[in-house]
């Protein structure tokens, strides 16, 4: 099997794992592990490409790949800023019980 | 051979780290097969590293250097490895066998704690670290041994941690520690800049091999001092911190907070000889320049110091405990001395032996306290030799190898050794002249110790001190005999542990007696041993009994109102001694204050100038907002009203789908994703 | 390649397990593990500097974050932890398998790779990052510090009179 084929199949079904995360889990919390999940795939599919696709002489992949962990760590540290105000205010993090947004 | 001798090798350490590992993942109350995990992997242990004893046994120098890429960063690559040589081997053997006595005995020590599978856990987690200190082949892997023995320690001094003298000792332990390891690693840094590697042999390349040290001898900084000079010195601060030197040795006394069997592992035997090793391993580089270069020179004295000030302080001492733990940083002191005057073998010779009779001391101790109903206090002691006449056995004869018994105790021959290499350095006399000083004080303070211990009567007549059981008397005699055993291979009629260091063939020596003086020097440490033992009879043993007795009689409480003799003779030098010379008093203010008043003042700052403007701001901000909110509310929000009214009835018709379920929303999102995609595979594919 | 073999496995079985675990704490576990398998992935395919990147931000910040905000908001009152409502399973299946579908039927087709391993020198990388994309990390820089300050204020502790 080609190495490149592998590794964007491990980073399809890692990204269909996060999607399937943030789609059913409660836990506001484990919503941002499934959006880590996908990110990370997301990543994977720079560094294969760029190790394994045409050659990349400007170093394109792992640049992107280093501004995407740079801003994941910031989407991280906003999120569960917003998380804890939330706890703190609601006393829960079910997104279930969240839903001060109705009409 | 080579290639099998690495892969056994790299299972010394790893193995009690394994299971280290286990036994973290083991609930508490599998405590029993925790501790059976950790002496077997230690038993294993121990016999991989007397095979690799084995291995090197046969003269000739044999580095065996195994060294792999770690990580490639940039250019720069960072290789690992461990190291084979008469060094390493020694130092591991001694530090497996010495610890798994000890984890036997803790066996006995520590049955009735209910964290008795977590004290294994940190047991093995410090000898997986510690054994890694000795066989580490790069500064890089040692260093952070190193500080997985200082964590080790950190945890187990403060295994009592509801304790909050424990508590409070572990952290000071920590801290004081992390001064030195800022030098170390400094130093570390420093040397790589310079040589480009940290890894000590590397078939001529490596940073104790002459490449490198004629580089660093060449190169200079700052008051024409060379880099090799510059960087020892930071590596001998280092050292100083995990060996108790003086001025940061105010940790090691407070480190006696732990279990008994950690005060004898980590804090007398092996963890704090690290330094020492740190010194005896890297000390091409401190030899560079020359038998009384700088660096040599400051670790002879900063050793013939520290031996000195905690023999006196260990004086004055009552907690069994405490005297043992200033011993220790006075015997440090003289494996520096060695070190800076002498070369590798003094020292290491006395560290080895010391190991054996120190770790032998503090069990006999713990023995002694377990027997007293967890009393530590000498004065409430006395006449212990019927209750306890194993543990006294045992005790007798560390104490006669500390204190330098002659002939036929370690003590005697390794203290000769360092003593003989003091006499001839070329740097001075004062080193010499100070651990012989010390080394009589030591006659002096154990002599003490055993004296007001277990001789004379009992001073508190009502407890009932009992003998241990068997599984911690064993391993006392095992420690004994080593402490008996080890002088053989010291002296000067066969210095076969010298010479097998420098790769020599070990050959009798018959002519030593005629050398140097070397008859002089043997007689100056029998009459050292001498007085030191006299003086401490004539002092507490002549008629001691009957002074306990009268204090008994006189204070009918149990004996606190015991005074030591010489408290009286010496005055106001005596509370001195008793606090250690003050040392605490000294950092709290000449480091701790001003960082307290540093920082008082910067919380100044804050009060006076940053809250005021906070202040300002929030009114600014405030009066803002009351202007708008007024305007907002009589100008716009009226005519709006009406309009939102209307709105709002015929919202509530569309808002069934506003269910506020964010899930349910996300997986609309989903949804319509999953369909754009297949509708664009489906068109791009077509 | 049999590194790859090996690691890819692993990873998803990890990913797996962080989206499966029903204690919200064993998934973050899961997670981080995930993550720092995925370091080791990108060690093995030769970028080593994002791989002590990844390990540095993720596994040691974002992981430990996640944990700790767990550990948090965990409430001592309701002895069963929220983590996943069956129900929801079904659409979110749904919406899922084609996604998976599209994917991996586009993974299968791509061309065979070429096999030289290119270098990541770590000066040409920063030359490349201080040059070319030096907007981009001012940006970065920017954002890095509106959150620092952004969080700093979510976390603070409100007074309940504040308007």
């Amino acid at each position: 099997m080609n190495p490149l084929a592998l590794l964007l199949t491990l980073s399809s079904v890692m990204f269909a794992l996060g999607l399937l995360a943030v789609l059913t889990r409660r836990n506001a919390i484990l919503i941002l592990v499934g959006i880590e999940l996908m990110l990370n795939a997301a990543n994977i599919n720079f560094i294969a490409f760029w190790r394994y696709g045409p050659p990349d002489l400007e170093m394109a992949g792992p640049i992107f790949v280093l501004f995407s962990i740079a801003i994941a760590a910031a989407e991280a540290a906003v999120g569960l800023a917003i998380i804890l105000m939330v706890f703190r205010l609601r006393r829960t993090t079910d997104l279930n019980q969240l839903d001060s947004l109705h009409g | 051979m080579a290639d099998n001798c690495h892969l056994l090798l790299w299972c010394v350490p790893l193995l009690p780290l394994l299971a280290a590992g286990i036994i973290a993942f083991l609930p508490d109350t599998k405590g029993k097969i925790a501790a059976k995990i950790a002496i077997a992997a230690l038993a294993v242990s121990c016999l991989l590293a007397l095979g690799a004893l084995a291995c090197v046994l046969t003269p000739g120098i044999e580095r065996i250097p195994a060294a792999l890429t770690w990580f490639t960063f940039g250019d720069v690559e960072f290789k690992v490895g461990l190291l084979l040589d008469p060094l390493s081997a020694g130092m591991g053997a001694m530090v497996t066998f010495v610890a798994l006595w000890i984890f036997i005995y803790s066996l006995g020590y520590m049955s009735e704690d209910k964290r008795f599978g977590r004290f294994f856990g940190f047991l093995s987690l410090f000898c997986g670290a510690m054994l890694l200190v000795c066989y580490s082949n790069s500064l890089l892997l040692l260093f952070m041994a190193w500080e997985g023995v200082g964590l080790a320690s950190y945890l187990l001094i403060g295994f009592y941690y509801q304790k909050p003298s424990a508590a409070a000792a572990a952290q000071k332990a920590f801290i004081t520690t992390r001064v030195g390891d800022m030098a170390f690693f400094l130093g570390l840094i420093w040397l790589h800049g310079e040589t480009g590697t940290l890894l000590f042999f590397d078939s001529g390349n490596g940073l104790l091999e002459n490449g490198a040290l004629t580089s660093l001898a060449g190169a200079t900084t700052i008051g024409g001092l060379t880099v090799s000079a510059a960087a020892s010195l930071l590596l001998l601060v280092g050292a100083m911190g995990k060996s108790g030197q003086v001025p940061l040795h105010t940790w090691l006394p407070d480190a006696m907070e732990g279990p008994t069997p950690v005060s004898a592992l980590i804090h007398a035997a092996t963890m704090v000889a690290a330094g020492v090793f740190l010194v005896a391993r890297t000390h091409p580089v401190f030899a560079v320049g020359g038998d009384t270069g700088i660096a040599l020179t400051a670790t002879a004295w900063i050793g013939a110091i520290t031996a000195l000030y905690a023999a006196l302080v260990a004086m004055a001492q009552y907690d069994i405990k405490h005297i043992l733990a200033y011993s220790t940083v006075s015997q440090l002191g003289f494996m520096m001395v060695a070190l800076g005057t002498g070369g590798v073998a003094a020292g290491m010779l006395h560290l080895v032996c010391h190991a054996f009779f120190k770790a032998l001391l503090f069990l006999a101790a713990g023995s002694v306290i377990h027997g007293c109903h967890e009393e530590q206090d000498i004065r409430k002691m006395g006449g212990l030799r019927k209750a306890m006449p194993k543990t006294f056995l045992a005790y007798a004869i560390g104490m006669m190898a500390l204190a330098g018994f002659p002939f036929v105790f370690s003590g005697f021959w390794s203290k000769e050794a360092i003593l003989h290499s003091a006499a001839y350095w070329p740097g001075g006399k004062g080193p010499f002249v100070i651990a012989a000083t010390a080394a009589l004080l030591t006659a002096f303070y154990m002599t003490r110790q055993a004296l007001l211990v277990f001789f004379g009567g009992s001073r508190s007549p009502e407890t009932h001190p009992h003998e241990s059981p068997a599984v911690m008397i064993i391993p006392l005699f095992v420690l004994a005999a080593g402490a008996v055993l080890l002088a053989v291979i010291g002296t000067p009629l066969w210095p076969w542990f010298a010479q097998w260091l420098d790769g020599k063939v070990a050959t009798f020596h018959g002519g030593a007696m005629g050398e140097h003086g070397a008859v002089f020097l043997l007689v100056l440490s029998l009459v050292i041993v001498t007085v030191g033992v006299v003086l401490s009879w004539w002092v507490y043993g002549r008629g001691g009994g009957q002074d306990a007795r009268a204090t008994v009689a006189r204070a009918s409480g149990p004996g606190s109102s015991f005074i030591d003799p010489l408290s009286s003779k010496l005055g106001a030098f005596w509370p001195f001694l008793e606090n250690a010379m003050g040392f605490d008093a000294f950092h709290q203010k000449v480091v701790i204050g001003p960082l307290a008043f540093v920082a008082g003042g910067i919380d100044m700052l804050e009060r006076m100038i940053f809250v005021p403007l906070m202040g300002l701001c929030e009114f600014v901000v405030k009066g803002f907002g009351k202007l708008t909110r007024s305007t907002d509310e009589r100008g716009i929000n009226r005519g709006f009203d009406a309009t939102c009214d209307g709105l709002k009835h015929r919202a509530a018709v569309t808002s069934a789908a506003q269910a506020g379920r964010i899930q349910a929303y996300l997986r609309a999102i989903g949804l319509g994703m999953a369909l754009l995609l297949v509708l664009h595979f489906w068109l791009s594919a077509g | 390649m049999a590194s790859l073999l090996i690691l890819s496995p692993l990873v998803l079985l990890a990913a797996l397990g962080a989206v499966w675990m029903a204690r919200p704490v064993h998934a973050a576990l899961l997670l981080a593990l995930a993550l720092a398998l995925n370091a080791v992935l990108y060690l093995a395919m030769g970028a080593d500097f994002i791989g002590l990147v990844q390990f540095a931000v993720y596994v040691g910040a974002v992981a430990v974050l996640i944990v700790f905000s767990l550990l948090i908001t965990r409430q001592s009152d309701e002895t069963e932890e929220i983590a996943r409502r069956p129900k929801a399973l079904v659409p979110g299946l749904l919406c899922t398998l084609p996604v998976l579908a599209v994917l991996l039927i586009t993974a299968s087709k791509v061309p065979a790779a070429s096999d030289e391993a290119p270098a990541l020198p770590l000066k040409k990388l920063g030359e490349i990052l201080f040059t070319t994309h030096a907007p981009a990390v001012l940006a970065v820089a920017v954002l890095l510090t509106a959150v620092l300050i952004g969080a700093a204020l979510f976390a603070r502790e409100t007074k309940p009179n504040d308007p």
